[in-house]
């Protein structure tokens, strides 16, 4: 059961090390899929979009990380 | 394979052979602690019965993956490529600029070998069933791992047999250095090969995620170039944003 557990844990640590990350990353295919799909944004913009907005999460996030361990 | 199916297959086989050879640097520092402390027998049995169990996961999952429709694939593999991939990316500047420690496999095996005592010590069981579950735990987890990027890398285009031989490509120099110098691989660049790893793999992530949203990247797959290289500079950016005095940045 141990190695069960650990390999469960070792899953979910590989996608949802970080919460505000993987929430931002959610949100963001979420709305890009929803603007494509149903309000008929062209594809080439939501492809743009989801480049700028994982440029902007990740520096968000690492900012964050980085006041938060006192930088 | 010609110019273009190389656009695609390069970065696949090479992202699947620089983020199998962190997996297996780290699987080879805990089955090298077993080792040490037990000896071969338990560590290879471990590791042999780790690999059988990933075999059939193979076997199993190998299949289904075939039957999914093309979209939902690449939806699902793009993100959790941008779930895995980011966050490597974003562990990795932190550790570059100095906010994190690097990651060190000498004291990975020091920690390993004394959790190894200890466990023995408390549970007055056989050590060598204990070593070699944790070589079978090292094994397996990392592999596990291995499989994802192999998965994630190849599925959306048929690159399975390419990402595949990327990552099989990344034991051979582990096992032959491993071999010969008998202790952890403590020389290997982990942090900088996860940066790159991080980088190409959210290139991928967008990649496939666009796709799924019935976007035609233009410039086809050479995107994929342009996408890696919007995550590079950022990373490098974000690294030179928020270094320390002290930062190991070169490793």
């Amino acid at each position: 059961m141990t190695i069960l557990r650990d390999v469960a844990g070792m899953l979910i640590g590989m996608f949802l090390a970080d919460r505000a990350l993987s929430g931002a990353i959610l949100c963001l295919v979420a709305l890009v899929g929803v603007a494509i799909k149903e309000a008929g944004l062209q594809p080439l913009y939501g492809g743009a979009a989801l480049i700028i907005g994982c440029v902007g999460i990740i520096a968000a996030v690492t900012v964050r990380e980085a006041r938060r361990r006192g930088g | 394979m010609d110019a273009i199916s190389w656009s695609t297959a390069g970065p696949a086989i090479a992202s699947a052979f620089v983020a199998s050879l962190v997996e297996f640097v780290e699987a080879f520092t805990i089955v090298l602690a077993v080792a040490t402390l037990r000896g071969w027998r338990p560590a290879l049995s471990g590791t042999f019965a780790a690999l059988g169990v990933l075999g059939l996961m193979i076997v199993i999952l190998g299949p289904l993956i075939g039957r999914l429709p093309l979209h939902l694939l690449q939806f699902v593999v793009g993100v959790l490529l941008l779930l895995f991939g980011m966050g490597w990316l974003r562990k990795a500047v932190l550790r570059a600029a100095g906010v994190l420690p690097l990651h060190d496999e000498m004291a990975a095996f020091a920690a390993e070998s004394a959790e190894l005592s200890e466990e023995a010590r408390r549970h007055h069981s056989s050590m060598d069933w204990i070593a070699g579950l944790a070589a079978f735990k090292a094994v397996l987890l990392e592999g596990i791992e291995v499989i994802f990027i192999v998965l994630a890398v190849g599925a959306g285009r048929g690159l399975l047999g390419a990402a595949a031989t990327g990552a099989l490509a990344a034991c051979i120099p582990v096992l032959a250095v491993g071999a010969i110098l008998r202790r952890p691989l403590a020389q290997v660049p982990e942090n900088t090969l996860k940066f790159i790893v991080g980088v190409m793999l959210s290139a991928f992530g967008v990649f496939w995620t666009g796709e799924a949203f019935g976007l035609d990247w233009p410039g086809g797959d050479l995107v994929l170039f342009a996408l890696a290289a919007v995550f590079l500079v950022t990373g490098l950016v974000m690294v030179v944003a928020l270094r320390r005095p002290e930062a190991e940045v070169a490793r």
